[in-house]
């Protein structure tokens, strides 16, 4: 089953998640058929939905990462502090 | 139990009774080679048995099989017999969201893995493309020093699982979140 969150996000994307198992649909969700085809998008998309199901499914644009913190290696920290250089 | 085997199945004698019209008296007459067990009460539901369940389940008033097998299954629920170990997989398809994201079980999970699709060699912080929770687990601070990366809640009675983080930044990368990435989860739990 998959299932997609009906409020979006601030990025335009939805939360979702699929599972192995017949479960009944979450509070906000609703079910994306088996057969339907994603967006390349997704989760980042328009839909509309009736009766718990997705009827119908757009892209969106992706929107860019925000940038990342790339948490350095701690032998580099050491060496950093130790002065050792490359 | 055992079936009736015979020479000359469905074999019957028809004998008058005398002294009355269009009566007769039918005798089973199919050269049994096996008897087979007798379809009677003895063979379904004896009283000893019927003593012997009401006995063990506290239930009276048993006079059928159905009523014998629902006392029983009544009384291996109440003892927590009926566990068996539940098995859900799936993924999520991530957002780039700062909130967090759930997963709602169809059970209460006691174990919940996730890990990004892509591959882990070369990696060094677990924090950015998975994580184990067990239950009762509040927070993963495998990050390090600057607090919980990841936070762990349970909702919906304990059915759906939530991961969310206290991080300032790279919120979507603590809950594995990352837009362009999927990440797969398996939860093992109990019904």
């Amino acid at each position: 089953m998959r299932f997609i969150e009906i409020e979006s996000l601030e990025n335009g994307g939805h939360d979702n998640f699929t599972t192995s198992e017949q479960i009944e649909t979450p509070e906000g969700y609703v079910i994306i058929p088996d057969d339907m085809e994603l967006p390349y998008s997704f989760p980042f998309c328009t839909f509309h939905y009736r009766k718990g199901v997705v009827t119908d499914m757009s892209p969106l644009p992706i929107p860019a990462p925000p940038p990342i913190y790339d948490e350095p290696d701690p032998s580099e920290i050491l060496n950093a502090l130790l002065g050792v250089t490359e | 139990m055992q079936d009736r085997i015979s020479n000359h199945p469905n074999r019957w004698v028809l004998t008058p009774v005398t002294g009355e019209t269009d009566t007769y008296d039918f005798t089973r007459a199919d050269d049994p080679t096996q008897t087979g067990t007798p379809l009677n009460k003895a063979t379904f539901l004896p009283d000893s048995v019927v003593t012997a369940i009401q006995n063990t389940t506290g239930v009276s008033g048993i006079t059928l099989p159905a009523d014998a097998l629902n006392a029983l299954n009544t009384a291996l629920s109440n003892l927590g017999l009926t566990y068996n170990a539940k098995i859900q997989t799936g993924s999520h398809s991530g957002t780039g969201g700062t909130t967090g994201w759930s997963i709602t079980f169809g059970f209460k999970p006691y174990l919940v893995i996730v890990w990004r699709s892509d591959s882990y060699v070369g990696k060094q912080y677990l924090y950015k493309y998975g994580c184990v929770w067990v239950k009762g687990q509040t927070a993963n601070n495998s990050g390090g020093n600057t607090g919980a990366r990841q936070n762990f809640t349970l909702s919906n009675s304990d059915k759906t699982w939530k991961i969310t983080t206290t991080s300032d930044s790279d919120k979507a990368v603590y809950t594995l979140n990352e837009s362009g990435y999927t990440y797969y989860y398996v939860g093992v739990g109990q019904k």
